[in-house]
């Protein structure tokens, strides 16, 4: 049941063919039987989430009409606040803390019925790409222990790929959704900055920091998106326009006459083949879908260092 | 090219109170110098044609109407505080030192 994707999940949740409280359960013993080894969670909130989750169970047994991932559980990075629950950005200076005020992500969360499983780990104040600089020691990668799972969000991509979670909330400034999916095998995306709310997001750096979906696959991701995007007037930087309709994106697939954009040092000294072969085998792919590859030479590295310091 | 010596850095440590070791203070002022390259290098490709942005987004002045919302509790605003007094965070205090 945990490795189905969460949009498969949500349905046999509408079918009633299982019950958020089992379903949350079943990645609560995921979680006890795994994280010792891989160790993605800070905080794991066990009362918390089976009351959220039977609390769904009884809105859907009464028929209310519920969200598309009612039900679904997720892992939540340890930089948003959610009232009540300890929340550290991997830093001993936070230990303790437990916020007065949920983030407005928290707030779409539990407006969308999402149980929310825990904390999940990250470089110090997100400011790191391989979750070695937390506090409170490293998070393995779930395909091989002794590799990093990417960072800052490590603990969030390592535990979509351990099968702890269906879903994660990561937070990107320079790359700490994208990366730790890239190394995970899983998906993740930094949204339009101002498309999801930074009220309740621990700072890194405010102009660029913009918090997003993971998960296992496109679909999972939109609909994620869909559930925590929006305008806020809490964030005076959000986007007052509705949210692009990215689940009937990714439900239709058309991407016919999409240019991409390929980076060309990504060509460049210092890959390894099988990285390489990765890069160019999707790209080849693309290509027999008749888009346009566009290739430009690229100054994140450096702007980037720029940016944050 | 621009840098900053390490007596540069130095000053600036002093500003910001920490200590640096002779290794640090060196292997800083390389590092500010790599920085100081990269800022030339985004001068070099921003070019007169590109119009200085201090955002992503086209925002100006956001406001919205000044209106009573429910907010937090003195006591939920304080729950996290090491001190307070009166309704308010107690910090060490940091001027008028004897």
């Amino acid at each position: 049941m945990i490795r189905s994707t969460a949009a498969e999940m949500a349905a046999k949740l509408v079918a009633g063919e299982v019950t958020s409280l089992a379903l949350t359960q079943a990645h609560l013993d995921r979680i006890a039987s795994v994280d010792a080894d891989v160790h993605a969670f800070l905080h794991v909130d066990t009362e918390g989430a089976l009351a959220q989750a039977a609390a769904i169970d009884a809105k859907r047994a009464k028929g209310e009409k519920l969200s598309p991932l009612a039900g679904v559980p997720l892992a939540l990075k340890d930089v948003m606040a959610q009232k009540g629950i300890p929340t550290t950005c991997g830093s001993k200076i936070l230990e303790g803390w437990r916020p007065p005020y949920d983030s407005t992500v928290v707030a779409n969360l539990k407006k969308n019925d999402i149980v929310i499983l825990g904390k999940t780990n990250m470089d110090e104040f997100a400011m790191g790409s391989s979750t070695e600089n937390s506090a409170y020691g490293p998070t393995h990668n779930p395909w091989d222990l002794t590799r990093i799972p990417g960072g800052s969000g490590g603990g969030s991509s390592a535990a979509l790929a351990a099968f702890e979670a269906p879903l994660a909330i990561g937070t990107d400034t320079g790359g700490s959704i994208r990366q730790p999916a890239a190394v995970t095998g899983t998906v993740g995306v930094k949204p339009t900055y101002g498309g999801v709310s930074r009220f309740g997001l621990v700072a890194f750096s405010s102009s660029l920091d913009q918090a997003g979906p993971c998960a296992r696959t496109v679909l999972d991701a939109a609909l994620l998106h869909e559930a925590i995007a929006g305008h806020d007037p809490k964030d005076s930087t959000s986007i007052n326009a509705p949210v692009p309709q990215v689940v009937a994106a990714a439900r239709a697939g058309d991407v016919k006459g999409m240019k991409i954009g390929v980076v060309k040092e990504l060509n460049g000294d210092g890959y390894q083949a099988g990285v390489r072969a990765r890069l160019k085998n999707p790209l080849s792919f693309l290509l027999k879908l008749a888009l346009k590859l566009l290739k430009y030479q690229h100054l994140t590295l450096n702007t980037h260092l720029l940016l944050i310091t | 090219m621009s840098s900053l010596s390490r007596d540069d850095v130095a000053k600036l440590a002093g500003l910001a109170r920490i200590e640096m070791s002779e290794e640090e203070l060196v292997a800083l002022s390389n590092e500010f110098t790599v920085i100081l390259d990269a800022v030339a290098r985004v001068q070099e490709v921003a070019g007169a044609d590109v119009e200085a942005t201090s955002h992503p987004l086209p925002l100006r002045n956001v406001f919205r109407a000044d209106v009573v919302v429910p907010s937090l509790t003195p006591e939920e605003a304080l729950s996290g505080a090491p001190a307070q007094e009166e309704q308010r965070f107690r910090v060490p205090q940091i001027l008028g030192e004897e």
